[in-house]
């Protein structure tokens, strides 16, 4: 399986983590009100470390070899930018008090979903054909294989040069 | 030089067309309007880059040419599919024609200029139209799409756009050296 496979792997986590989020919020999961509280702040925590180390993937990966292109530029700094966004949703959804009105949690976790599909699609529309193109398979094949291959698993600390 | 000159300013005024007729515009266009405005300015911009590739030899004006077919395309194929499985019928808007008759007429301009004279026009039309285009996403698509996925699909694409008007302007000023 290829590096690129492999995000798209993690895509789909992070699309099933956003979708359990949303259900235990909007009560389509049968958990009694304690659960439902309990379990929230690990949901958050794995969508956000999910994220991060999606991102960080990504950041030793394809963004450093895509920023020199006129084509990718953008695309890369609006990767970084929408990570941005994500992460501020999350904080506000987070830091609402359980009695907060439901129509403004429900704002929010559309919002989030949006962004969060928007990151995604960018990036299996956009981002991964324009890296193929760019910079060809084999020299993906290069990249990745100098990397963990495995983006759910725990990351090294980047090493200071 | 001058024939140039006339060429730009009559693209800039077609353009002021567009984002004055945007602006005077009350009921802000539907989901429908917008994916036919969207296919419509993606079209526009593959019709005038497939005759640049025809009538340019310069490599770098081609290849730019080259990536507005292909990434235009690409957004186009999206649409449809998107549309076709929400089940929704794209519908002309003043907008989505003032587009068409716009871009046909400077296809028309652009037809009859040749060389380095083409070269400039063109890319100095791509400036002036992606300029153009992300106004309109920022300030009129975007805010006023209403499906979830139309959103997706328009906001995953701006940075698209953005290269493009960077990539043009770029060319734009190694052409005038």
């Amino acid at each position: 399986m290829d590096g690129m496979e492999l995000l798209k792997n993690d895509h789909k986590r992070i699309l099933e983590i956003i979708n359990e989020l949303i259900n235990e919020f909007t009560g389509k999961v049968k958990h009694t009100n304690e659960e439902s509280v309990r379990q929230r702040p690990r949901m958050f925590g794995k969508l956000r470390e999910t994220l991060i180390q999606h991102l960080e993937v990504e950041e030793r990966t394809l963004f450093p070899n895509l920023e020199g292109f006129v084509d990718t530029r953008i695309l890369v700094d609006e990767c970084y930018r929408e990570r941005k966004r994500i992460d501020e949703i999350l904080k506000r959804i987070e830091k609402l008090p359980e009695e907060t009105q439901l129509d403004c949690r429900d704002d929010l976790l559309a919002e989030l979903e949006l962004r969060v599909q928007t990151y995604l699609v960018r990036e299996e529309d956009w981002l991964f054909p324009k890296a193929k193109l760019l910079l060809g398979d084999a020299k993906l094949e290069e990249i990745f294989s100098r990397t963990i291959l495995s983006p759910l698993d725990p990351i090294q600390p980047k090493r200071s040069t | 030089m001058l024939k140039s000159l006339i060429l730009a300013l009559a693209v800039l005024a077609a353009f002021s067309t567009v984002q004055a007729q945007e602006k005077a515009y009350s009921p802000p266009p539907t989901d429908a309007q917008i994916a036919m405005i969207a296919v419509t300015a993606n079209s526009v911009d593959i019709d005038v880059a497939k005759m640049a590739d025809q009538k340019t030899t310069n490599k770098a004006v081609k290849e730019f040419a080259a990536t507005m077919v292909r990434d235009h395309t690409a957004v186009n194929t999206k649409a449809t599919a998107l549309v076709k499985k929400l089940g929704v019928t794209p519908e002309e808007s003043d907008t989505s024609k003032s587009l068409k008759s716009d871009g046909d007429k400077k296809m028309a301009q652009l037809m009859a200029l040749t060389g380095a004279e083409f070269n400039k026009a063109y890319i100095d039309n791509e400036v002036s139209y992606h300029e153009a285009v992300m106004g309109v996403l920022d300030n009129t698509l975007i805010p006023n799409t209403k499906n979830a996925e139309l959103k997706v699909l328009l906001e995953s694409a701006r940075p698209i756009f953005a290269s493009h008007l960077e990539h043009a302007k770029k060319l734009q000023a190694s052409i005038s050296k």
